[in-house]
Formats: C-alpha cells, sequence, structure tokens
C-alpha cells in the first residue's frame, strides 16, 4: 500500500463521526490537564486508562493520544497566563510569553503558540506516516538479540538525557526493572518477589504504579505549601498578529519543527529537550538575544513549535518497535495491550485501520486543537480559578475507582498507597520517577528478549556481539553513556538545563 | 512541574513535611480498598472524598462535605451510569436481613 492509499484508509477511520467525537473528548481533557497545574497527562491517561476498555481499540487510542498532545497546547497557556507551566515541557514558555502578557500582548503569545503547535503538530505527524512503515519493515527482520541491544539503548540513552545526576537516574532504571520483575517467571512459573500474596503472582498492576508515582505523589508534593494560583490576566484581546511578528515567527516555528522531530524521537523525555534546545538556538541565531527574557515572540514560537514536533514523533519509537520513548507512551502501550494488540513491527500489517487511524486523527486533533484553544481561550482562564483544594479530591478518588474497575483487585488499590509514598520520596530525594516507570515497562520486554536470545545461542552471550545490527545498537548504547559522562557535555547538559531553575 | 520541583528544592531547603496530606491522603486509599467491597460504592466514595478534601488545611468541614456529596454524585454518573461499572451501591455490611 502507498502512502496516499494507507492515508485515505487512515482518515476514513479518524472521520467516523464516534472517532471525531472521542478525539475531541480527548483533546479537550488534555487541554484542560494541560492547562491545569497539578494534575499532568501521565496521571490522566493512567487513570482513563481502564475507562478506555470498554471502547473499541480505535476509539480508544485516538482518545488517549489526543489527550498527550491536546495537554502540550493547554501547558503554554498556563504558561503564558500566569507564569506556571501547566506541563513540564512548556517551562520555556513561560520565560519570554509571560512577559509578553505582562506587557498586553497575551493574545499575541497565546495566537503564536497555537500557530506554531499547529504547524509543528503537521509536519511531525506527516514525518511519522512518512517513517514509520520503513521502520517498521526494517524491525521485522529483528530477532530477540537485536530487541534486547535496543531496549537497552534505550534505557541508556534515556538516563544519558534525564536531568540532574546520572547515576540517580541509573538507579531509577535498576530499582524500575526489579518492580518489573515482581510476578511470576516466565519460563519456569517460579514467583518471584511476590512475599507469598496469591495476588502479586501476576506482576504489579502497571496502571497502581503509574497513579501513584505520578498522581498521588504530585498531590502530596502540593500538599507541602499550598499558596492559590493568581491569574494575572484576567482578559485576553486581540489574537491578531501583525506582519511584522509574522516574519518574525516564521524561522524559529520551522527550526523548532526540525529541531522537535529529530530529538522526539529519542527516548527519555525528548519533548522537554527539544524546547529548551530550542530556546537556546533562537537565543544565538536572534540578532536582539538581549529581547530574550523580556518577551521576545521568537522565544514562544521556537520552544512550542518544537515541543508539539516532538510529541508527534516520540510515536515512532512505539508505532513502529513497539518501544516507548517516555511514560506516556509506556502508558500506550499499557493501552495496546489492554486492547489485545501487541504494540510493535507487526502493528501495521496487521491493524492497518489502528495505525493509520491513529495517524491521521493526529491531524484532526491538532485541527480541533486550534479551534478549541484560540477562540475559547476565556473558558480556559476562568478554569484556572478552580481552586486546588476542590480539584484533589476529585483526582484521588478516581485514581481508586479507575484502577479498581480494571480487574476489581484490591491489592491494586493497596499498590497506588504504596508507590504514592515511593514516588513522594523520590521527588523529595532529588530522583526522577520517569525512568522508573520506563525500566517497569521495559524490564518484562528486557528480560524475555534476553532469555529468548540465550536459548537461541545456547547460552553464548556473544550473539549479542557476532549480530551486526544488535553488535551496533550496543556500539550506540556504550557511545551514549560515555558522551553522558565526558565532562565537556557535562558542563553542556548543566548549561542547557539552568534555564529550567 | 519537574522544573517547579527543582525550583522549589533550589530556594528553601527542607519544606515541611505534609504529615496530613500523608496520613489522610494515603489512609483513605486503604480505607477505600478496605471497604469498597463491604460498604458498597456510595458510602465508601463519600467518606473517602470528605477525609481527602480534609487534608489541605484550606479546606473547612462544611466545604469537605459539598466537595464529598458533588463529587459522589459525579462518580455514580461517570463510572455506574456512564461506564456501566457493576458494583454493589450499597454494600452488605450495611443491608439487614435480606433488604
Amino acid at each position: 500500500m502507498d502512502l496516499f492509499s494507507s492515508l485515505s484508509l487512515g482518515f476514513s477511520v479518524a472521520l467516523d463521526p464516534f472517532n471525531v467525537l472521542y478525539c475531541f473528548l480527548g483533546v479537550l481533557l488534555g487541554t484542560l490537564v494541560g492547562v491545569l497545574p497539578g494534575i499532568g497527562p501521565t496521571a490522566t491517561i493512567a487513570m482513563l486508562l481502564p475507562i478506555t476498555f470498554s471502547l473499541n481499540a480505535e476509539t480508544a487510542l485516538i482518545m488517549l493520544a489526543g489527550i498527550y498532545y491536546g495537554a502540550q497546547y493547554g501547558g503554554s497557556t498556563t504558561a503564558i497566563l500566569i507564569n506556571l507551566p501547566g506541563e513540564s515541557s512548556s517551562a520555556v514558555t513561560a520565560i519570554d510569553g509571560y512577559q509578553m502578557a505582562r506587557k498586553g500582548r497575551a493574545g499575541a503569545a497565546l495566537a503564536t503558540a497555537a500557530i506554531g503547535s499547529f504547524f509543528a503538530g503537521s509536519v511531525a505527524t506527516f514525518i511519522l506516516a512518512a517513517f514509520a512503515p520503513p521502520l517498521a519493515r526494517a524491525a521485522l527482520n529483528f530477532g530477540a538479540p537485536e530487541y534486547f541491544s535496543l531496549i537497552v539503548l534505550g534505557l541508556l540513552v534515556s538516563i544519558a538525557l534525564a536531568h540532574g545526576s546520572i547515576l540517580k537516574a541509573l538507579a531509577m532504571i535498576v530499582l524500575g526493572l526489579l518492580l518489573g520483575m515482581v510476578g511470576q517467571d516466565i519460563y519456569t512459573g517460579t514467583p518471584r518477589f511476590t512475599f507469598g500474596v496469591r495476588e502479586m503472582f501476576g506482576g504489579l498492576n502497571f496502571v497502581a504504579v503509574a497513579v501513584g508515582v505520578f498522581g498521588i505523589a504530585e498531590i502530596l508534593r502540593n500538599l507541602e505549601n499550598e499558596t492559590e494560583r493568581e491569574v494575572g490576566v484576567k482578559k485576553v484581546t486581540n489574537l491578531f498578529l501583525t506582519r511584522e511578528d509574522i516574519r518574525r515567527i516564521i524561522g524559529p516555528i520551522l527550526r523548532g519543527t526540525g529541531l522537535g522531530s529529530i530529538l522526539g524521537i529519542l527516548p527519555g523525555g525528548g519533548h522537554i529537550l527539544s524546547s529548551f534546545a530550542s530556546y537556546s538556538a533562537e537565543k544565538r541565531l536572534s540578532k536582539h538575544p538581549e529581547e530574550f527574557g523580556k518577551g521576545a515572540i521568537e522565544g514562544v514560537a521556537g520552544p512550542e513549535s518544537a515541543n508539539n514536533a516532538a510529541a508527534q514523533t516520540s510515536f515512532i519509537p512505539l508505532m513502529t518497535l513497539g518501544i516507548p520513548a517516555h511514560p506516556v507512551m509506556a502508558l500506550m502501550i499499557g493501552a495496546f495491550i489492554l486492547q489485545g494488540i501487541t504494540p510493535g513491527p507487526n502493528v501495521i500489517n496487521e491493524q492497518p485501520a489502528l495505525f493509520w487511524g491513529i495517524i491521521a486523527s493526529m491531524w484532526i486533533g491538532n485541527l480541533l486543537l486550534v479551534i478549541l484553544n484560540l477562540p475559547l481561550v476565556g473558558l480556559w482562564v476562568k478554569m484556572l480559578s478552580i481552586p486546588y483544594r476542590v480539584l484533589f479530591p476529585a483526582i484521588v478518588l478516581f485514581a481508586c475507582i479507575g484502577t479498581f474497575s480494571i480487574n476489581q483487585n484490591i491489592y491494586d488499590i493497596y499498590a497506588i498507597a504504596f508507590f504514592g509514598l515511593v514516588g513522594y520520596l523520590l521527588i523529595r530525594f532529588g530522583c526522577e520517577p520517569a525512568p522508573l516507570l520506563l525500566g517497569f515497562v521495559l524490564g518484562p520486554l528486557l528480560e524475555e528478549h534476553l532469555r529468548r536470545a540465550m536459548i537461541i545461542s545456547r547460552g553464548d552471550p556473544m550473539i549479542f556481539i557476532e549480530r551486526p545490527i544488535s553488535a551496533t545498537l550496543l556500539g550506540l548504547a556504550v557511545a551514549a553513556v560515555l558522551i553522558a559522562v565526558l565532562p565537556s557535555i557535562r558542563r553542556k547538559r548543566k548549561e542547557v538545563f539552568v534555564e529550567d531553575d | 512541574m519537574a522544573a517547579q520541583g527543582l525550583r522549589k528544592g533550589a530556594d528553601d531547603a527542607a519544606p515541611p513535611w505534609p504529615w496530613r496530606g500523608f496520613v489522610l491522603v494515603l489512609g483513605t486509599i486503604l480505607f477505600f480498598a478496605a471497604t469498597v467491597r463491604g460498604l458498597g460504592f456510595l458510602p465508601t466514595v463519600t467518606i473517602a472524598t470528605f477525609a481527602v478534601a480534609m487534608s489541605s488545611t484550606r479546606n473547612s468541614v462544611l466545604s469537605s462535605l459539598v466537595i464529598a456529596i458533588g463529587l459522589c454524585v459525579l462518580c455514580y454518573l461517570i463510572f455506574v451510569v456512564g461506564l456501566g461499572m457493576i458494583i454493589p451501591l450499597v454494600g452488605p455490611w450495611l443491608q439487614f436481613g435480606g433488604a
């Protein structure tokens, strides 16, 4: 099938009124959680996973994908209007966006963010459509050793890209791998780390871990010191850009889209990295670098385009290899599995309607987002005045009921409480919980492929080096770690993340 | 969110431990797990929401009650009516003599 007939199949799925409705619901919810600080797309998707169980596969995944890229949009609204990133990747937008809002140019900043996001989203979706099929074909030649090496590469790259201490990130991954081992051994059936509790033989529930570590832990952290949010800009007027503005944002949008598309494919929060990278690139290229931090429109256009492009291209490793680039994609894997589909290179051939439907829905979703965000921005500003004290009990209860409804297992709810505490302590001690979840999801895959490869080679570990693709991937993994620990790059990393603070 | 967390960590070395949040939020989740089968959906959700809402120092008893009742209705509509979740609304512990 060529690209166009595939895409027309995708649009026929995505334009089904029922799917359009759920796509709309998805981007609406995504915008909502993006706008509201204190609840992110990871926790939302984790809570909604059980609900999507009753929908069919296309509809469920279209909606969940919508939540994810919708949150990227919504986060920028909060960043611009109240200088609080609603979502981590819009932290950069807050720097110049809020300054523009203070100068009375909130409308222009929001419009720039929306235009940049829409353009970047559309282009990146096209990249996804064009590159996914050949990659999936290549991936079909992968055997167990190649998959093992690929997962090792993914995990190590995510360490290299993580903020802060490399040692802590490594520890989080290893902890995640260990948690992923709970349950029965896949080949012998021996129970591991179950402490004799029968309910734990099937392993820890993924949703419970995700909700605890991201949802509940975040609530506990917000209860540390409660402050009410202040909405600085009550009314947004004049969404139109001047000709001068348009001239200034074209370059940043194009560069942001390119940077974001490439970085999005990398594992470990490429969308956050890409917005920082785009911001520093624009600052370096600008003729007036002194304007940055004081309301430069380029500082909104570039990073917003970059994080949206990255949000779309981060679907590439998921759809072609079945390997998640970051926690939200890990949840999407969970969604595939709940629907009885094994994510990976076979999806494109076995479920073409699903595969192309999701891609086509991204265009529709991006269009819906522009409609939702620009004319209705007043509504979102109002949403910001919902006090957190009303919001968080709802989050806790939805988390409990949602997790319970998956398989009516009481132990899953105990697990939420346990992982909420663990997650809070990790944040408290400066460890990022994202690599933990990545390790938890990839752990069982890693183990399965390792053992399968060992069976193929009759216990000879040289198999990983003798096969060329596998050896190349392992080589890249080693290079990623070396680069991360080299002193010159470390300084650079520090520079990039200084603007984070 | 992560950026915000980092910023907070840098400014003031040790924000107070949210003991009240620990006890009430985590306790409520355990309470929910322990009673949802026995007490049933409606009572458990109401009591649990009330307890969680109380963990914020900004909620008074009255506002927590309002939140609890509102959320109970909302959860009923979403999960039971909307999604057809099968769960006893009022559990066996509260039913007497073959009610």
